[in-house]
């Protein structure tokens, strides 16, 4: 077993046994050599997205954990948030240059739970008619300039 | 082991001991010249190991002092106590009490049989000073700690070998010998071996290279056996006065000849002894590489060499001022630095050689200098500080553009002149037919047309997809695709992904 797959085999473990709220992993979905997940999390109580389920994509290469996850909405509902663009594509710096590998899925799931919780106005990104024109099917493409860590 | 050296068939018989896998073969030194290889089971006592020595060297038990870890070996601890393993080189020395001797003392003392081999240069004035066993240090898996742990153990372990431990506190030496023996706690890189080995921690007299040198105290960190050690002891020899001694690390596998140099300390690699998790994979592996971040993170040796892989195809190495062309802790922790580069061999060497390459070529652009842009060179290249933009590689003495690091130029920038093709002879080639064979200039035209220039080091980058917002590889600058100036938000809001 590589250790992507030993690692991934941990976290699967962990997250079936013990899983925080509002988070599970989808595990009709796995693959495997579990290189793809889907996990499906929830709005947290009293936010602008309670009630609201949204399915995260998870891709891993062989190089996980050193190299970050694809991670990106997918499915019918995509939330309306400042840096979620409407093709599903997260803006967020842990998932790409602020990636460690101490970080796992759990704790990715947990910070864009919270990305969510900490939402005031849901509303677009300024630029999500071009970005979701023009850009690359790989959110991992995309080089993003964190501006703003408030929302 | 020269001539001198005698094996000693049918002395495992004379202990009373099986040959059994508990049966160990050990290297008497008196000098570097005269040593005794003896068979002994681990069971029996050090008392018992010296009349062995004794007789096959002619001397009586009681002269001989035996010497491990910079400590003598006290008569009734069992071999076993001491974690002593087999082809262990001892130093010996004939005298009880080193300091209280007088020549007189050491004349009578061994006076009584001269046995010694002749090649014993002491011996040839007569008096035979030091005719004499000094037994050895094979400090591996003694003295050791290297933390607070590591700390009490090596306590405990000096203890037992200054003598001080009472068959009562000796209560399960078969347990203290497994523990001993199941953890080395100094690895190196073996150049011999050509990978990572358990290494024993040694030491000599730092003044004459002496093996049989008593300390004082055991180290308890890496300054204790650094070159400023605060350790002293006392040189064994009669004829040194020498207080220091000068701890070092090899290999644990048996090399003959000088291994001087051949073993490169692996500080940040240690035994998994509180078994924690791999911060990549999770597992629990038996040897870890700790950084040096306050939490201490580990990786097993596989993720770290997966780590520090990815890194190096990513060029995310860091130039270190004090330690060199390394990385941090992956979890990104401050001041967590590897600090010893040989930790990098574990890449394996192709890549240890890349990695070399890098670092070389980090510090040469770090400290104002330029690579020579000639295919297949790269040469480091530190150019006059005057006005001239012409930079002549001394090794292939490619002549290149301090400012656009293309071929040197008249002119301005940015006009790379084309290779004329002169056709000194007229065999009937045409231009087409020579620009179809043109292998250098090929490749030139195909770095032309696939790359831009990176707006602040020059550097030729390819783009290999994804968003215009480029971040060079090199100088970490962001710029844009298009503009080949610095991202701006209107490159974002215009042309982010073309």
């Amino acid at each position: 077993m590589t250790s992507m797959e030993k690692r991934l085999q941990k976290e699967l473990q962990a997250m079936t046994k013990d899983p925080p709220a509002g988070v599970s992993v989808n595990t009709n979905s796995l693959t495997s050599t579990l290189s793809e997940w889907i996990v499906d999390i929830e709005g947290a109580p009293n936010t602008l997205y309670e009630g609201e389920r949204f399915q995260l994509g998870f891709k891993f290469t062989s190089r996980y954990p050193f190299d970050s996850p694809q991670v990106m909405f997918i499915g019918p509902n995509i939330p309306v948030h400042p840096h979620v663009y409407s093709n599903g594509h997260i803006c967020l710096s842990i998932l790409t240059e602020d990636w460690s590998p101490a970080l796992s899925v759990q704790s990715v799931c947990l910070s864009i739970v919270s990305m969510l919780s900490s939402c005031k106005e849901k509303k677009l990104p300024p630029d999500n008619a071009i970005y979701v024109r023009t850009c690359s099917k790989d959110p991992k493409k995309t080089r993003w300039w964190y501006h703003d860590n408030s929302v | 082991m020269a001539s001198n050296t005698v094996s000693n068939h049918g002395l495992a018989a004379t202990l009373d001991c099986d040959r059994h896998e508990n049966t160990i073969c050990l290297f008497i030194r008196f000098t570097a010249h005269t040593s005794y290889a003896v068979d002994v089971s681990v069971d029996v006592s050090v008392r018992d190991l010296k009349v062995a020595v004794a007789e096959k060297a002619g001397l009586s038990a009681d002269s001989i002092n035996l010497v491990l870890a910079g400590q003598k070996l006290q008569d009734t601890d069992l071999l076993k106590s001491y974690g002593i393993g087999s082809h262990t080189v001892l130093h010996a020395f004939c005298l009880t009490d080193q300091r209280a001797a007088t020549g007189d003392a050491r004349r009578s003392d061994t006076g009584v049989k001269t046995l010694h081999p002749v090649s014993d240069p002491s011996a040839t004035n007569g008096r035979r000073e030091r005719k004499d066993l000094e037994i050895t240090d094979d400090l591996h898996n003694l003295h050791g700690g290297l933390d607070s742990e590591l700390g009490n153990r090596g306590q405990h372990n000096l203890e037992r070998s200054t003598g001080d431990s009472t068959p009562q506190t000796r209560h399960s030496p078969n347990n203290a010998l497994n523990r001993l023996q199941g953890y080395y706690r100094f690895f190196v890189y073996c150049k011999l071996c050509d990978g990572i080995r358990p290494a024993k921690l040694r030491l000599v007299c730092a003044g004459c290279g002496n093996g049989a040198f008593l300390v004082d105290r055991g180290p308890a960190n890496w300054d204790d056996i650094s070159t400023s050690t605060t350790i002293s002891g006392q040189c064994t020899s009669k004829q040194c006065q020498c207080t220091q001694p000068k701890f070092y690390l090899r290999c644990c596998e048996r090399h003959e000849g000088d291994v001087d140099g051949t073993a490169v300390v692996l500080k940040h690699i240690n035994t998994n002894r509180r078994r924690v998790e791999c911060i990549a994979c999770g597992d629990i592996a038996s040897h870890v590489l700790i950084f040096p971040c306050g939490p201490g993170h580990v990786t097993c040796l596989n993720c770290f060499r997966q780590y520090s892989s990815v890194c190096l195809n990513e060029r995310r190495f860091t130039e270190h001022e004090r330690h060199g062309y390394t990385l941090p802790c992956p979890a990104g922790c401050q001041d967590s630095y590897i600090e010893e580069t040989h930790h990098f061999l574990l890449m394996g060497k192709e890549n240890y050689e890349r990695y070399k390459n890098f670092g070389a070529e980090e510090f040469v652009l770090q400290n104002g200098g330029v690579l020579c842009p000639a295919p297949g060179c790269g040469m480091g290249l530190f150019p006059e500080d005057d006005e001239t933009r012409l930079v002549k590689c001394g090794e292939c003495q490619f002549e290149s553009c301090k400012d656009c690091r293309a071929e040197y130029h008249t002119g301005s920038c940015g006009q790379m002149e084309h290779l004329a093709s002169s056709h000194a002879i007229d065999m009937g080639i045409t231009d087409e037919m020579a620009e179809r064979a043109c292998w250098e200039q090929q490749s030139l035209s195909l770095i032309e047309e696939t790359t831009k220039q990176c707006p602040n080091c020059q550097i030729k980058t390819e783009r290999s997809g994804g968003c215009m917002h480029m971040v060079c590889s090199r100088c970490e600058c962001e710029w844009c695709w298009i503009c080949v100036q610095p991202w701006t938000r209107d490159c974002m809001a215009q042309h982010w992904f073309g």
